[in-house]
């Protein structure tokens, strides 16, 4: 019905973009302060599960092809549970799509744009957001696949240039003990389970066969990126003056003898992830709605949910409640995100609904 | 459709621009600090310290050749009493009637009164402020750290890159080494990370060897110059170390002890070594090579520490009365060379454990990397004092530079 | 659905349908000026009655001074009137005179034999005898020779027959094959078109000797009535794509096609965007490159530019020297392009995104040689650029429409002397003069003039962006240039492709050329019919390894010329 047609090394590659954001996440410090030096254990772990992640989603996807989870969940689940799941998983993205505004506007006032009011960061946000959704999905993961060598190079390039990299500040592994892994663990988890919006684009796939394989390959690169990217910071910084930061890898970067005081010049590609990330989120909270609702147009759903998602973001006040804001949020999304696609998994399997062909039968 | 869209944006584009722009500031606005020193004023304020750029000066040398002549250095410096950072930095910014801009400001000095008085206070706002660098270097002044700031430099056009100079100079001569904030504040922040050092800035005259009166010139006579004369030639040095426990500097380390500091940290890069062989005069090493080994163990509940120093480099003088030196005496000179290291070296470790009780090296550090149970069952202030530390030196001459024979010594024999 | 209508220039639907309601009316709207007879003389065949004939020929040509109808009478005896109707200055005279007008009127004899009374048997003798020319066509109808007239054939009407002799006779004075001037090479060949189709399409079909090669005519603009062509291997080019071409040429309704430019305006995919997605060229070799690369070319008389559909961005790129010269060369100075390109871009928007932003990136000297130098400047960073930026555009343009001998003088009284005056006089500092240079000189290195025309024009809104937001501004501006980039098409080829999306084949001849023999695919994004530029064993390698085989070693020349030697 649609012309839009990725291919599944497009649709996936976005994680990279997705996680390569948590530099510009006030959140990430707290891997430094849960887990102090151990935080690669939970990273790794978060890395399996993820790829259990996607396997999971893709057997759910792979039993209704050619269709998005906002229209076989209600006939799975009937239309009471099922229409309220995927409305609870929209508003998972929108939510993100919001908080990433907030996250990466609050990072570039911060950082770069003292004077500047937080609005206007977001108004030109909100431009190119707008820009991208009527761009629609094959123009947002072109243009991905464009930034994503430029923001992994970006990573490379600042750990060649860290002049600190001290071996010795990994060790005592666990020196904030075991309890604060799970929030950690959590905390990754959820971020890679953005990876559900699969089951929104999976219709658009040109090759969805090789789905398995590239996707588990992909969210296996996001989370060593972001391992990558944690690593490099307890080798500069340690995890005690990194827990302390507002941005440690900002830190990091400013550290770096290859481009002096050129922190700015990494913000560039920071911008590019960010923007990646939001206009990707909304784009799928939008698409949700356009499924849920078949007569709304995905772009006016997007004008419309952009400003809304904007306000949303300006709602804590201050950065630590912001922060507050999103850690809980992060939190409860994962159970969210990993609850809907199995429940709905599970019953697709009892009723035995989708899969080879007794989709017919059951209709 | 997309006309509606199109005049949407247009028209939020045109509202930034009504509105202005925020964060701009024209670079003539700007005041560019290059140096910044903290004293502790008498009555326990902070005196911050500025020297700033004055730009026209430095654009018209560039552009007309011999500009900036004379002896006046291109720069201002101002200075402001304040009870804290930011208080003082507004004040100066009403003086100067610029915006004072830091992100250029490559040496934070801080005058000794301060640093024996604690740091802590003023690190929050070099932290907190994104006009401040994390790769700012970190320095103690002997004395008042404003003083040092009025040394004009003959060579460099601005006191500060003589400062960035004597970071390199100090590095190649190990006598000190340069330190940035982030440096600093690693000790500072983690609690088994030992104790922080700063280089010492200290001003000196041109005749006078850096570290004059220590181990590296003793012996050698100091040639009396006349007052007016070290009034002239009046320059700044980075000598030695200052010392903290905690935030408070509580000692200095001169030339021989830090030279021996560095070995100890395994941060020594190259620097001049004077021999001296009994009776017969001395030789001079210049050190291409050094690193060092930590090893820490647990014996009998107690950590020790096992140091061992490998280090070599070239002969580059000597004035002994021997015209070739071949294997045996280079041999002979190495057993010279180790002794001389390690009764500088053991010395220091004396004055670091027993006088200044100051965990400089990051043994405490690595103690507790390595057996952080261990570690946190110890009082470690009060242990490494005491702390059994071994010292193992490696030392070698490798070459002699060009010659390999002595050929004026062989035709007008020394003595 | 909707969104593609408005994409076009051309309503699709109402001009497909005035086309057809048109062939009978003539033409638009605003021709009521056309004669009656005309409308009657539509499709009829022309009379045996020369008089007649003459007569609606003149109305239907109406009396323009250069229409020339020549009377003349065949034969002595058995007098046959005939008429010549032809345009002056655009029949060869010459040949006509000495072919078939001195033929006709001094010479022909056997027009009086008594066997030659019919009409038949004149046309016979007239075609098989008296006309010697290569090219005669017989022509019926009014329309059909008036519309001959008009494209420089001569026309002779003879007494007693209704049909008329069409002599092709075209001459008229044109350019020579001379060099590019826009495209100027060191390696390659020299030969630029000119403004003969004809001529054109010769020098390609010579490139391209192969019988797959297809030359399709059309005619455009209704009152121009300009001769273009369609050049395509039909079995390499996509079906598909040609039939869009021809599609979108076919739905052209304008008065008068001057120069290619017009047809590329009425083809594009959007025309909204400042990037073109129609190459030009006025080279032979790149129009023979791109139709072996499955591309389709449109050449069109009276313009030296010949079109290249489809375009992406990396096709504008590229030199066409960077095919002649050596790979790793050649790639070299692909990457010094491409950075060039970015410069001409982002250097002024960096400027002032740099001074007024992040003045900490800036290394120290050089910040406080900046603000020293900028002491005096009366004007903002951000005005001082624009500013600057625009007298550049300004003695750029003054000097490309001055005679070249005029035209350095403006570079030098420009560049130089204004540019030294400004810095004298305090206006702007001399970094900004070296910015405005270095982003000139970028954007000359650009092959393409119509790329390097929109980044000229799209620096404007990036130092507009990066004075509001400084690097971030300017970051906004470049997400939204290549967010426009990536949606762009051009035949519905996209226009960043082998980029995005990604195509790994195509990647050799982006940034990178690799070497010849490893372009053995066709760029797939054109959609080949036939994927294969060269067959595997052309391989360097392999021709090596076959070499071997054959056994001719790969010695040293002394050898070799050694063994020749003995051999002979």
């Amino acid at each position: 019905m649609n012309q839009q047609q990725i291919t599944t090394r497009q649709a996936f590659l976005i994680m990279i973009s997705v996680l390569s954001t948590s530099v510009l996440q006030p959140s990430f410090r707290n891997f430094l302060r849960w887990a102090g030096n151990g935080g690669w254990l939970p990273l790794t772990l978060a890395i399996v599960f993820g790829v259990a992640y996607v396997w999971l989603l893709l057997s759910l996807a792979k039993r209704f092809p050619k269709q998005s989870v906002a229209e076989y969940s209600s006939r799975v689940l009937g239309p009471i549970v099922g229409y309220p799941l995927v409305v609870l998983l929209v508003a998972t993205f929108f939510l993100r799509g919001a908080f990433a505004l907030r996250n990466m506007s609050e990072f570039f006032v911060a950082a770069i744009l003292p004077e500047t009011p937080i609005s206007a960061v977001l108004i030109v946000m909100i431009v190119l957001v707008t820009y991208a959704i009527w761009s629609e999905l094959e123009g947002i993961v072109r243009f991905n696949e464009l930034a994503t060598p430029l923001i992994i190079g970006s990573f490379i390039l600042v750990f060649i240039g860290t002049t600190r990299l001290s071996i010795w500040n990994l060790l005592p592994v666990l020196n904030k003990g075991m309890h604060g892994l799970l929030p950690v663990f959590q905390s990754a988890s959820s971020d890679l389970a953005i990876v559900s919006y699969i089951l929104f684009i999976h219709p658009y796939l040109v090759d969805p066969q090789n789905a398995a394989r590239v996707g588990s390959r992909h969210i296996v690169n996001a989370g060593l990126l972001l391992l990558f990217i944690y690593m490099n910071t307890v080798l500069s910084l340690g995890s005690h003056i990194g827990a302390a930061l507002t941005w440690p890898y900002l830190v990091v970067t400013e550290n770096i003898w290859l481009v002096e005081r050129g922190e700015a010049l990494f913000m560039v590609i920071w911008t590019l992830a960010a923007f990646i990330k939001t206009s990707f989120c909304l784009y799928t909270a939008a698409l949700g709605i356009s499924q849920l609702i078949p007569k709304v147009s995905l772009k006016w759903v997007g004008i419309v949910l952009i400003p809304l998602a904007s306000y949303l973001a300006l709602i804590p006040d201050d950065l630590p409640s912001a922060v507050a804001a999103y850690v809980l949020f992060n939190k409860y999304t994962l159970f969210i995100e990993l609850a809907i696609p199995m429940v709905i998994l599970l019953f697709a399997i009892l009723r035995r609904m989708g899969g080879n062909s007794r989709e017919q039968t059951s209709n | 459709m997309s006309k509606r869209l199109t005049s949407l944006v247009i028209l939020l584009l045109c509202s930034l621009l009504l509105t202005g722009c925020w964060s701009r500031r024209e670079i003539e606005n700007l005041g560019f600090a290059t140096l910044v020193a903290l004293d502790r004023a008498v009555d326990g304020q902070i005196e911050l310290s500025a020297q700033f750029a004055i730009t026209a000066a430095i654009g018209e040398g560039g552009m007309g050749g011999s500009g900036g002549g004379g002896s006046e250095a291109p720069v201002w410096t101002v200075s402001c009493k304040a009870d804290n950072l930011a208080a003082a930095i507004e004040q100066m910014r009403t003086f100067i009637g610029k915006y004072p801009f830091w992100a250029h400001t490559r040496v934070i000095i801080i005058g000794e009164d301060l640093a024996r008085n604690g740091i802590s206070p003023i690190l929050d706002y070099f932290i907190r402020s994104r006009d401040f660098r994390f790769s700012s270097w970190m320095m103690v002044s002997e004395g008042s750290a404003k003083s040092l700031l009025e040394v004009v430099p003959k060579l460099s056009k601005l006191p500060a890159e003589l400062i960035v100079e004597l970071n390199r100079v100090a590095q190649e001569t190990s006598v000190s080494s340069s330190r940035s904030l982030l440096d600093l504040l690693q000790p500072l922040v983690e609690e088994q990370a030992g104790e922080p050092i700063l280089p010492l800035l200290v001003t000196q005259t041109a005749t006078e060897a850096p570290g004059s009166g220590s181990g590296v010139s003793q012996g050698e006579e100091v040639p009396e110059q006349s007052l007016e004369q070290n009034n002239e030639a009046k320059s700044l040095a980075m000598v030695g170390f200052a010392v903290f426990h905690g935030d408070k500097m509580i000692g200095k380390l001169n030339a021989t002890d830090s030279r021996a500091l560095l070995w100890l940290r395994g941060e020594s890069k190259r620097g001049n070594l004077v021999v001296e062989v009994p009776g017969r005069g001395y030789v001079v090493q210049g050190q291409i090579y050094a690193r060092r080994t930590l090893q820490v163990s647990q014996v009998d509940g107690k950590p020790r520490a096992k140091i061992t120093i490998y280090q070599d480099g070239d002969l580059v003088e000597h004035n002994l009365n021997q015209v070739e030196l071949d294997s045996a005496a280079i041999k002979e000179l190495d057993g010279l060379l180790k002794a001389h290291i390690q009764t500088d070296v053991e010395a220091t470790l004396q004055k670091i454990q027993k006088e200044l009780q100051a965990d400089v090296i990051g043994i405490g550090n690595r103690v507790y990397r390595l057996y952080p149970e261990l570690f946190n069952s110890l009082n470690w202030q009060e242990y490494f004092p005491t702390m059994p530390i071994e010292l193992e030196v490696h030392a070698d001459f490798r070459r002699t530079g060009e010659l390999l024979q002595s050929p004026l010594t062989k035709k007008f024999p020394l003595r | 659905m909707g969104r593609r209508q408005t994409r076009y220039p051309i309503p699709v639907n109402e001009l497909a349908k005035k086309r057809k309601a048109g062939q009978a009316e003539g033409e638009h709207t605003d021709t009521k000026t056309t004669t009656s007879a005309v409308v009657e003389a539509y499709d009829r065949q022309i009379s045996r009655d020369i008089c007649e004939n003459v007569a609606i020929l003149e109305k239907l040509l109406g009396n323009s001074d250069d229409v020339i109808f020549r009377h003349i009478t065949i034969g002595n005896a058995n007098q046959l009137p005939a008429v010549f109707i032809l345009i002056d200055g655009l029949v060869d005279k010459d040949s006509l005179q000495e072919s078939v007008m001195t033929p006709l009127m001094l010479w022909a004899k056997e027009i009086e034999a008594p066997a030659v009374t019919t009409p038949e048997a004149i046309r016979h003798l007239m075609s098989e005898h008296f006309l010697s020319f290569l090219e005669v066509k017989e022509k019926l109808t009014y329309p059909e020779i008036v519309a001959d007239v008009l494209a420089a054939e001569a026309v002779l009407i003879v007494h007693g027959l209704n049909l008329a002799f069409v002599l092709g006779a075209k001459k008229w004075e044109h350019r020579a094959i001379s060099d590019p001037a826009t495209e100027n090479l060191v390696r390659g060949p020299r030969e630029g078109f000119n403004e003969l189709m004809k001529v054109n399409v010769a020098l390609v079909r010579r490139r391209v000797k192969d019988p797959q090669f297809r030359v399709k005519y059309l005619k455009l603009g209704k009152r121009s009535v300009t001769d273009c062509a369609l050049l395509y291997l039909e079995d390499v080019a996509n079906p598909v794509l040609v039939d869009e071409v021809k599609r979108r040429i076919d739905l052209i309704n304008i008065d008068g096609i001057l120069d290619s430019g017009y047809i590329e305006q009425f083809i594009q995919d959007t025309p909204y965007s400042p990037f073109p997605q129609v190459q030009y060229t006025e080279r032979p070799d790149r129009v023979a490159a791109a139709i072996l690369e499955g591309r389709v070319a449109i050449v069109s008389d009276g313009s030296p530019n010949a079109l290249i559909a489809p375009a992406t961005l990396t096709n504008f790129l590229p030199a066409p020297e960077d095919y002649y010269e050596r790979w790793l060369l050649m790639t070299a100075i692909r990457i010094v392009r491409t950075a060039s390109l970015l410069n001409s871009i982002l250097l002024p928007s960096l400027y002032i995104a740099f001074l007024n932003f992040h003045q900490e990136i800036i290394p120290s000297r050089l910040v406080l040689a900046i603000a020293g130098a900028r002491a005096g400047v009366p004007f903002s960073a951000v005005v001082e650029a624009f500013i600057m930026e625009f007298t550049f555009e300004l003695l750029r343009e003054a000097g490309i429409r001055l005679p070249a001998p005029i035209a350095s003088t403006i570079g030098i009284v420009g560049g130089i002397i204004i540019g030294q005056a400004a810095v004298s006089a305090g206006l702007v500092s001399p970094v900004m003069v070296i910015v405005v240079a270095l982003t000139a000189i970028g954007s000359f290195a650009i092959p393409s003039f119509n790329v390097a025309l929109s980044i000229r024009i799209l620096r404007f809104p990036l130092m507009l962006l990066s004075a509001m937001f400084g690097l971030y501004g300017l970051t906004a501006g470049g997400i939204l240039i290549v967010m426009h980039l990536v949606t762009l098409k051009s035949f519905g080829v996209p226009y960043l492709s082998p980029i995005a999306p990604l195509t790994l084949s195509g990647l050799t001849d982006t940034m990178v050329r690799a070497p010849a023999w490893q372009h053995r695919l066709r760029p797939l994004m054109f959609r080949p019919r036939n994927k294969y530029r060269s067959a595997p064993s052309t391989s360097y390698f392999q021709g090596k390894r076959a070499m071997h085989e054959h056994g001719f070693e790969v010695a040293p020349l002394a050898d070799g010329a050694a063994k020749e030697g003995s051999e002979t």
